[in-house]
C-alpha cells in the first residue's frame, strides 16, 4: 500500500514537474520565439492566423461619394478606404438583390443624384453583372449593361440603384431589397459636404454633368518609392515562388549577367528584373489553375478568373513587401481566355507605372499564362494638395470631361496629380 | 527494501524541485507585474512632464490585454433565432445577402453585418428577448435593456454601433450578434502604451488633463458580412469624450447610432 502511494506521489510529481517546467520556459522567452518554437513543434498558429480575411471586391472606385443632410461629401486620398469600409455593406447589399432593370433618361438620373446617394465612379465601364459578382461574391448575375458611375438612391421609400455608362451614353435604374432605414441611416451620418456635381452649379459645361467636383481643397498623400532588391539574400521568398505556384525545391535557378534572375520549372518560366518587374510565363500545358471546373457560364468563370487573379496579385505584392490593393482596370477577350489589366490602388487613387499597367494577365484554358507585374514598396512621406478643379477646368476643351486623381512616378516619387478624360470613362485612361 | 528509500528519496527531491519551480514562477510573474504598474506610472509621468495630468483611477480602470473578435454571419444561428421569436415561418432570399422570414406573428429581414429589422403585425406581442438573448452557456455576449430598446455588451463592456431600439408604428430594427463562435484578433497595445497614447490624443485635441476613461467594444461591420468587435477606450477630458482604437493607439470614430 505504502509502495503504491509512492509510485503516485512519483507519477503526479513527475507531471507537475513538467508542466511547472514548461511554465517556467515560457516566461522566460519573449513571446515572438515562443510562437517561432510552437510553430515549428506545431502546436501553435502564429498570432492573428484566425482573424477572417476579408476578400476585396475586384474592382474598386476611382471616386466615391455619399449626399446626406450637411451636402455632397467626395472623399479623398485616405478617407477613400474609411468611406469604402463604411458603405461596402449597403452597397452590397443594394447590387446582390438587384431586380427588376429599367432605362431612364439622363435628367432622371440627375435628379435622383439631387437627393440622398452613395455613388461611385469607375475607370471604365464595368460590366453590371461583374460589379455584383465582385461585390458580393454571388454568382448567377446575367445582366447586360455596364456602369460607369453607379448611385444607391431612395426611390418611393425603398432603395434602388441608378448607374450609366459612358460609352453608349445610356442610363439605368435597378430596383433592389436593400434596408432602406438602413440606407437613410447612412446618409444622415455622412460628412460635412465639400463637393457638389457640375450640373448643379453654372461654369462647368466642359465637365460630364454627374461629374463630382470638390469645392475646397484636397491632399493626397505622396510616397516614396523604392524597388524591391531582387538580387539581395532572402528577397525572393519561397512565399513569392509559391505565389506564383513556383516549387522551390524543383525549379532551376539562373542568374543574368544584367542582374535578373530566373526560375525555371517544367514549363513555368518566372524572372526577377532588378528594376521590379517580374515576369512570369508559361509554355505548353501548365500555369497556375484557377480553379474554375465548376462554373459554366462564360460569365461566372470571367467573373472568378478576375476576382482569383487580383487576390494573386495581392498575394505576390505581399509576400514582395509591397502594400497597395490590386484593381481590374480592363479585361479584353481572346481565343479561349482574356488579357486582364490591373491597376495598384494606394492612398485612394490608381498608380500608373512608366510603362502603363502595374499587371497584365493572361488567361487561357482556366489557368494563367502569363503575369507582368511591376512592384514598389512605397511609403508615406507626406501630402500634395491637388490642383483646385475649378483652375483645372480652364485647361479643357469641348464637353463632357471626367477627371481622376492617379499617381504617377517621379524621381523616386509617386506624386498625386489630376487626370482629365474625353468622355468620361468609357475605355479607361487616355 | 533499497528500492523503498530510493523512491522516498526521488519524492523528496521532485518536491524540492517542484518548490524551486514554484517559486521561480511565482517571482517571475511577481517581477512582470511589478514592471508592468512601473512603466504604467512611468508613463503617467512622462505624460505630467508634457502638462497633461492623468487622474488616479485611469490606470486602475485600463482593462489587461483586450483582443478584438470577428463573428463570423451564420445564417443557421439567424434562422434559430427567427423560430424562436415566430414559431413556423417562411424563409425568403431576395439577394445581397438578406434573408426574410415571415412568421403568423410578424416578419424577420436579417441583412449582412448583423443588421435586423422586425414587424410586429397588429395585435402581436413578441418578446424580443428571445430573439436577441445570446445563446450557449459560454457565450460572452450579454443582453441589457436600454431606452426602450436593447442594448448588447461583451464581456462587460459596452458594445458600441450595437443595439436594437423601436422605429415607426411596429418596427424595431438595429444590429446584432447572431453568431455563437468568435475568432480572437490581435491583441490591444500594453496598458502603459494606451496612456501614452492617450495623451498623444489629448494633446492633439487641445486638452491637458484626462479625468476617465470607460472601456468598450466598436462594432464594425465588415463586407463580407461578418461583424467585428475593436476594443476601444473612451478618453473623459471633462469636456467632451475622445475614443481611442485600443489595438492601435489612433483616434477611432464612435459608430453611429
Amino acid at each position: 500500500m505504502r509502495e503504491k502511494l509512492k509510485n503516485l506521489l512519483i507519477v503526479l510529481l513527475g507531471i507537475l514537474m513538467v508542466v511547472m517546467l514548461v511554465i517556467n520556459l515560457s516566461l522566460g522567452l519573449e513571446e515572438s520565439n515562443l510562437r517561432a518554437i510552437g510553430h515549428r513543434l506545431g502546436f501553435r498558429t502564429d498570432r492573428g492566423s484566425t482573424a477572417i480575411a476579408v476578400s476585396e471586391p475586384a474592382v474598386l472606385p476611382a471616386k466615391l461619394a455619399i449626399r446626406g443632410p450637411q451636402g455632397l461629401y467626395l472623399a479623398g486620398g485616405s478617407e477613400m478606404e474609411d468611406l469604402l469600409g463604411t458603405v461596402s455593406p449597403i452597397l452590397s447589399e443594394a447590387l446582390g438583390s438587384v431586380g427588376k432593370i429599367s432605362s431612364i433618361s439622363e435628367n432622371e438620373f440627375l435628379n435622383y443624384l439631387g437627393g440622398d446617394h452613395i455613388a461611385c465612379a469607375f475607370t471604365f465601364p464595368v460590366p453590371f453583372y461583374l460589379l455584383q459578382h465582385w461585390w458580393t461574391g454571388e454568382t448567377g448575375f446575367s445582366s447586360d449593361q455596364a456602369a460607369s458611375m453607379l448611385a444607391v438612391v431612395s426611390k418611393e421609400e425603398a432603395v434602388a440603384i441608378v448607374f450609366c455608362d459612358d460609352s453608349t451614353g445610356k442610363h439605368y435604374l435597378a430596383e433592389t431589397a436593400a434596408g432602406y432605414e438602413r440606407f437613410v441611416g447612412q446618409c444622415q451620418a455622412a460628412p460635412a459636404g465639400n463637393a457638389f456635381y457640375a450640373f448643379e452649379r453654372d461654369g462647368y459645361h466642359m465637365l460630364a454633368a454627374h461629374e463630382p467636383v470638390w469645392s475646397s481643397a484636397v491632399y493626397y498623400p505622396t510616397y516614396v518609392v523604392a524597388v524591391p532588391d531582387f538580387s539581395a539574400e532572402g528577397a525572393i521568398s519561397d512565399q513569392l515562388l509559391s505565389a506564383f505556384d513556383i516549387n522551390p525545391f524543383l525549379a532551376e535557378v539562373y542568374k543574368e549577367s544584367d542582374g535578373d534572375i530566373v526560375y525555371i520549372e517544367g514549363y513555368n518560366a518566372l524572372q526577377f528584373s532588378k528594376d521590379g518587374r517580374i515576369h512570369y510565363s508559361v509554355t505548353g500545358d501548365g500555369g497556375i489553375d484557377l480553379e474554375m471546373d465548376g462554373l459554366l457560364s462564360d460569365k461566372e468563370r470571367k467573373a472568378h478568373a478576375a476576382r482569383r487573379i487580383c487576390d494573386i496579385l495581392e498575394q505576390i505584392g505581399a509576400a514582395a513587401g509591397c502594400d497597395g490593393g490590386f484593381s481590374v482596370a480592363g479585361i479584353a477577350e481572346q481565343p479561349d481566355g482574356w488579357v486582364i489589366t490591373c491597376e495598384r490602388f494606394l492612398g485612394g487613387a490608381f498608380v500608373t507605372e512608366t510603362d502603363g499597367y502595374s499587371a497584365v494577365v493572361t488567361v487561357r484554358g482556366g489557368r494563367i499564362t502569363g503575369i507582368r507585374i511591376t512592384l514598389t514598396t512605397a511609403a508615406e512621406e507626406s501630402s500634395a494638395r491637388l490642383l483646385p478643379i475649378q483652375l483645372a477646368t480652364a485647361l479643357l476643351d469641348g464637353s463632357n470631361n471626367s477627371f481622376f486623381v492617379r499617381y504617377a512616378a517621379s524621381d523616386g516619387m509617386y506624386i498625386p496629380d489630376l487626370y482629365s478624360t474625353k468622355g468620361g470613362a468609357r475605355n479607361g485612361m487616355e | 527494501m533499497e528500492w523503498s528509500k530510493a523512491k522516498s528519496l526521488l519524492i523528496l527531491l521532485m518536491l524540492a524541485v517542484n518548490i524551486y519551480l514554484g517559486v521561480n514562477i511565482y517571482t517571475q510573474l511577481r517581477a512582470e507585474a511589478v514592471q508592468e504598474e512601473e512603466m504604467v506610472r512611468d508613463a503617467c509621468t512622462i505624460l505630467k512632464q508634457q502638462g497633461i495630468t492623468v487622474a488616479e483611477k485611469v490606470p486602475e480602470a485600463l482593462p489587461f490585454g483586450l483582443q478584438s473578435h470577428t463573428w463570423v454571419r451564420d445564417t443557421e444561428a439567424e434562422r434559430q433565432a427567427a423560430l424562436r421569436l415566430l414559431g413556423e415561418c417562411h424563409e425568403d432570399q431576395p439577394g445581397g445577402g438578406i434573408y426574410t422570414y415571415n412568421g403568423t406573428e410578424g416578419a424577420i429581414t436579417f441583412r449582412s453585418g448583423g443588421y435586423v429589422e422586425l414587424l410586429e403585425n397588429d395585435g402581436a406581442d413578441l418578446d424580443l428577448k428571445r430573439l436577441l438573448l445570446p445563446q450557449g452557456e459560454e457565450s460572452r455576449l450579454t443582453l441589457m435593456q436600454q431606452d426602450g430598446g436593447f442594448a448588447l455588451c461583451f464581456d462587460g463592456y459596452a458594445v458600441l454601433g450595437a443595439g436594437v431600439g423601436k422605429g415607426e408604428g411596429e418596427t424595431w430594427s438595429g444590429t446584432w450578434i447572431f453568431a455563437s463562435a468568435s475568432q480572437t484578433g490581435d491583441e490591444s497595445l500594453s496598458r502603459a502604451q494606451l496612456i501614452l497614447s492617450a495623451g498623444r490624443l489629448l494633446e492633439k485635441s487641445g486638452y491637458t488633463e484626462l479625468k476617465g476613461i470607460t472601456c468598450v467594444y466598436l462594432l464594425t461591420s465588415l463586407q463580407s458580412g461578418d461583424i467585428r468587435l475593436l476594443p476601444a477606450l473612451l478618453l473623459d477630458t471633462g469636456s467632451e469624450q475622445l475614443c481611442m482604437n485600443a489595438l492601435t493607439g489612433e483616434a477611432a470614430l464612435l459608430p453611429q447610432k
